[in-house]
């Protein structure tokens, strides 16, 4: 488990966005004034899960604003 | 690299699903699940008898598993639904009075913060919040920030083993031990801790523990646990007061029948533990989890790289 410290103006509509678009389902995480991204692997996930979370990551912050 | 694919095969998950929040609520291996419900159906087959007559024993069983897996006597430890029932049976307890300190970092679960500032607030108490400061150089400098909020007001320790929102490793060992120094109890919220790291509560040695065993030792949801030392367990009032309560018949433990006897409940995800302790052995997962760990630390880095961002911690073992 690892939270990524992110840039996000938006979280809610970043984790919509993930889950809707993406079908990830991954928690954006506020505390502090801070924004995380929280992936957790387990015994059933493969590199090809990081991947996709990798690369949709790439997308929304080329085509959306919802990651700075 | 575990075998994924066939590890996939083993649960009801959402094959459409990216799923990277096993933090938030594990999913329980198709294996165990059957026998959470076998163990349902026992109970509705013969309601009284398995509530009534068998349930201790059943319980008993469970905890001993449960017992070997954590490293603890089997009777320092009671089930409970969820960490929050356990931080709120020890915080009632406590009898907080006015100026008293319940000493804590900034970086907790935000539903135990809400339990333990309602505690402090209806007695007059503190909730003291030491900041952990970003990016952390190294674990001794968490240590130094907590200790360092001890006063002679300081009635309690509460801190996660792994944290939640920051998701990693706290030096719990080395606080228990500072602490325990200076007199003051510790308790650990190990929500994550079960199945995800070693856990070995002998060594360990805090006042008070709690772990979920529904996130990363994938049993059935609705199975935590509270541990607490013998000399801790008189204090703690049962959350719910029902039959253990003064009981007529006392165990050979009040900590027990205090925290056992809940009024009716379903207790078949408590039950399956040991099912889901079999899992793990028999599928090695102490190697897929030091795997999936490795997949982790592996990426970590280069996930902060392209966001522009700055690693929190150090990418190193022992915050992972
Ligand atoms: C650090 C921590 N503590 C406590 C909990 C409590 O969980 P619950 O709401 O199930 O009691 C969680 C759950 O995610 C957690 O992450």
């Amino acid at each position: 488990m690892f939270s990524i410290p992110i840039n996000t103006k938006e979280p809610e509509r970043l984790q919509n966005t993930l889950y809707e678009q993406y079908q990830i389902e991954i928690p954006v995480m506020h505390q502090n004034e801070k924004n995380y991204l929280r992936y957790s692997v387990q015994g059933f996930n493969s590199p090809d899960d990081l991947n996709h979370l990798k690369n949709a990551l790439l997308e929304i912050r080329h085509q959306s604003g919802l990651l700075d | 690299m575990h075998d994924y694919q066939s590890i996939r095969q083993q649960f009801l998950i959402n094959p459409d699903i990216t799923f990277l929040n096993f933090g938030s609520f594990g999913a329980c291996p198709k294996p165990v699940f059957e026998v959470y419900q076998q163990i349902q159906k026992e109970m509705e087959w013969e309601p009284v008898r398995f509530l009534a007559r068998n349930a201790p024993a059943r319980l008993e069983l469970a905890r001993k598993a449960l017992g070997e897996f954590v490293h603890a006597h089997p009777d320092d430890l009671v089930y409970v639904l969820n960490p929050s029932w356990a931080v709120n049976a020890v915080g009632r307890s406590l009898k907080l009075e006015a100026g008293d300190e319940v000493l804590t970092t900034n970086i907790e679960y935000g539903a135990c913060d809400k339990a333990w500032m309602y505690f402090c607030k209806q007695s007059g108490a503190h909730y003291i919040q030491q900041p952990i400061h970003f990016p952390v150089l190294d674990q001794q400098d968490i240590v130094e920030s907590v200790i360092s909020g001890i006063t002679p007001r300081t009635r309690l320790i509460f801190i996660s083993h792994i944290t939640s929102a920051t998701g990693f490793i706290l030096p719990v060992s080395d606080i228990c031990k500072a602490a325990q120094e200076r007199g003051i109890p510790v308790f650990i919220d190990g929500a994550h801790t079960p199945g995800h790291i070693p856990l070995d509560l002998n060594q360990l040695n805090p006042d008070y523990y709690t772990g979920a065993c529904h996130k990363w030792m994938m049993t059935p949801k609705g199975s935590s646990f509270l541990y607490a030392k013998k000399e801790r367990q008189a204090q703690i009032d049962p959350l719910i007061i029902s039959w253990g309560y003064d009981a007529a018949q006392p165990s050979h433990s009040q900590f027990l029948d205090y925290h056992q006897v809940q009024g009716t409940r379903d207790i078949s995800a408590f039950l399956s533990i040991p099912a889901a302790i079999q899992f793990r052995a028999a599928h090695d997962w102490e190697k897929v989890s030091e795997s999936c760990k490795q997949m982790v630390r592996a990426s970590a880095g280069s996930f902060c790289e392209q966001l522009d961002t700055e690693p929190h911690i150090p990418i190193k073992p022992e915050f992972f």
